[in-house]
């Protein structure tokens, strides 16, 4: 099994690693990669936490495993299932579901994140308050852990070790394959209700009376630079009066998880430039109502001028679950803080979540708010301050998107930190998958 | 049309398979790993709606249960990819007895064995293909990657051979020296020019099957180097380590 040594760095280029890593392409090889005391799986490599990678350990990639195993996809039922292996991408399997009439029910936001690290992650869609997570479609999976063997987790089978698993960052081993739950969808475009208003508690207001009419539903803002917060609603339905059918393999921008900070930012955007102009992601005219679904699904991060315009900052990305009967206290403290400073706060995005909370998962019921700001040290205060005040309202930071949240903040939100932590110690002793995001958080 | 392609689980035996696979061709798939090929073959299938069978065959032990496995399948082949090979960075003067043996059967003997049987095969069809995957090591020989150089050139002898035996026949042959690329064999290691991915390599390969000539260079800009590197005078070459 060969190996190299090279530097890693999340997508906000907030974090540093120096590690040994490996990309293999047989199950043999992949089997002996986990040898070294202390691994770590990399599914995209795209993620604002350090999520794949530590200092000294041994970053196995997945991108080789990305085929789709096994597909049922009834044409006269509502729900159909595929089985990929955990490196295949969001976009791939997207191209393949869509032509068939199927889309994985959660999308994350970019394409090119892989199926193990949304399952890691569980992440969410612009659809969680229908939807729920991207865990809530995984039937079951197989896991790979050098002391364990292979081993199949569902609800029924090792559940203890799925529920673990789903959300669980990586670090009960390395998730091979995967039953995904898919939804056959009533039509391949989304109408688009678009509604500008101003301040975050009229949208959350908005968001509240009408997420039951819609599929997908967002709220974006300028957040930051303006005292009255304008922005612009957008409830999306799947339009059933048009019969566009997406035909072609979906072609989009690539980001490039091995870039190094401070050697990006020529060539990696005059390279997302010229991709991203001839990407479909980008011919969507913002004016029409009705877009294709993936457009929709996807735009906004395979939008090349958006890392062109941060191509020297290092980002932070804070995302928030605010619980329901908190919101309005919240954003009048939030704003308050925000505008007490002039921030270069980027990509307000506020969401309905519904659900139940479990472990260390970013879910449960509430209001999401999430921005991007580039980490100073004016930003750094303001970011403490925050977290501040999501502990005393009860909110609860996305682990996987903020990279800079102490193990003590985060005891201080997730009342089931111990027993995440007992309950990994207790399937894996030796703790052999480790990241600098779980060395931050001690577990 | 089918083609049969010997190492197809990983690198670019894979990728040829998947572009393959894309132009709606069906596909018979060896390797030593039925855990890697079985994956893929549902893969292929799933996405592009081709027959896709699987052959367990290691050509370091070849035997003659997978002979018969692949003879199998044998009758529908119109195009053979011998894509498999071995090499090791130890290659660099007296190697083991036991590395030398590999790298012969892998790049030689075991291809040269599978071509030879499926051979009567592919000629009762009006028109076939053997492609080897040659590399651009086999140029010219040199202190590094000695035995597989030299293994890789001998079969590139072999299928030459056989080209002038069936001259009259629909039978062609191509042979790809093909870079640098961008695959497990040479994971980490630096080089002097850029390697290419598999996929992209795959697709050259397909381009360069339906053009005349023998040898095609992967990508083409190797060929004028290696015109150059052939030309080099002793004096000069002996002195040149790379």
């Amino acid at each position: 099994m060969k190996t190299a040594s090279r530097t890693f760095t999340t997508i906000g280029q907030d974090d540093l690693a120096r590690a040994e890593w490996c990309a293999p392409d047989r199950y043999r090889d992949l089997r002996a990669s986990f040898s070294a005391p202390n691994s770590i799986v990399q599914g995209a490599g795209l993620s604002y936490a350090s999520a794949s990678f530590a200092d000294h350990s041994r970053t196995v990639s997945m991108r080789h495993f990305d085929r789709i195993i096994a597909a049922e996809l009834p044409q006269d039922q509502d729900w159909g299932s595929v089985t990929v292996e955990a490196g295949i991408t969001l976009g791939k399997l997207y191209s393949f579901l869509i032509s068939r009439g199927y889309v994985p029910s959660v999308c994350a936001g970019h394409p090119q994140l892989s199926v193990g690290g949304l399952i890691a992650s569980d992440a969410h869609g612009k659809n969680q308050f229908r939807e729920g997570n991207f865990c809530s479609l995984i039937e079951e999976m197989k896991l790979f852990h050098p002391d364990h063997g292979e081993l199949l987790l569902s609800p029924a089978s090792n559940p203890e070790v799925f529920e673990l698993t789903c959300g669980g960052f990586g670090l009960t081993g390395a998730i091979l394959s995967a039953k995904i739950k898919v939804g056959r969808i009533p039509a391949q475009c989304v109408e688009q209700e678009k509604q500008k208003l101003v301040g975050l508690e009229e949208a959350y207001k908005l968001l509240q009376e009408n997420w039951q009419r819609a599929d997908f539903m967002t709220s974006t803002h300028d957040f930051g630079r303006t005292a009255d917060i304008p922005g612009t609603t957008v409830l999306a339905r799947f339009h059933r009066g048009d019969g566009r059918k997406e035909t072609a393999e979906f072609e989009y921008p690539k980001l490039n998880p091995n870039i190094e900070p401070g050697n990006n930012s020529f060539v990696f955007n005059l390279l997302s430039r010229f991709r991203g102009r001839s990407s479909p992601a980008n011919s969507m005219d913002n004016s029409d109502p009705i877009a294709p679904l993936r457009d929709y699904l996807f735009s906004p991060h395979t939008d090349w001028s958006y890392f062109a315009l941060h191509k020297d900052k290092i980002i932070v990305q804070h995302q928030v679950l605010i619980p329901a009967n908190a919101v309005d206290r919240y954003l009048n403290d939030l704003r308050t803080l925000v505008q007490q400073g002039e921030y270069d706060i980027s990509r307000t995005v506020l969401q309905i979540f519904r659900g139940n909370h479990k472990l260390l998962r970013f879910e449960g019921d509430g209001l999401s708010i999430s921005f991007d700001v580039p980490r100073t040290p004016k930003s750094e205060d303001l970011l403490k301050k925050i977290d501040a005040l999501n502990v005393a309202m009860g909110a609860r930071t996305n682990l996987i998107k903020d990279n800079r949240i102490d193990q003590k903040t985060v005891k201080a939100q997730y009342a089931d930190y111990e027993e995440f932590r007992e309950r990994l110690h207790t399937f894996d002793p030796n703790r052999r998958f480790k990241s600098k995001l779980s060395e931050r958080l001690g577990l | 049309m089918t083609s049969l392609i010997v190492g197809a689980s990983a690198g670019l035996g894979r990728a040829l398979a998947e572009s393959l696979a894309r132009r709606g061709q069906d596909l018979i798939l060896c390797s030593s790993a039925m855990e890697d090929l079985d994956p893929l073959a549902q893969d292929l299938k799933l996405r592009f709606g081709v027959a896709v069978a699987c052959v367990e065959l290691d050509l370091n032990k070849l035997d003659s249960r997978s002979l018969a496995d692949t003879a199998m399948h044998s009758k529908s082949i119109d195009r053979v990819f011998v894509v498999a090979g071995s090499s090791t960075h130890q290659d660099a003067g007296p190697v083991s007895d036991d590395q030398a043996t590999q790298l012969i059967r892998v790049n030689y003997e075991g291809a040269v064995r599978i071509i030879n049987f499926v051979l009567p095969n592919l000629l009762e069809h009006q028109a076939a293909q053997i492609v080897i995957i040659s590399t651009v090591a086999a140029n010219r020989p040199r202190g590094r990657n000695t035995v597989y150089a030299s293994s890789k050139h001998a079969l590139e002898f072999y299928v030459k051979g056989l080209r002038h035996r069936f001259a009259d026949t629909g039978l062609s042959i191509k042979i790809m020296r093909v870079g640098y690329l961008d695959t497990n064999m040479g994971f980490g290691e630096k080089r002097p020019l850029p390697k290419l991915k598999p996929d992209h390599a795959a697709e050259l390969i397909l381009k360069s099957c339906a053009q005349p000539g023998l040898v095609a260079y992967i990508p083409g800009w190797w060929r004028p180097l290696m015109i150059v590197h052939r030309l080099l005078p002793w004096f000069i070459y002996k002195r040149i380590n790379f």
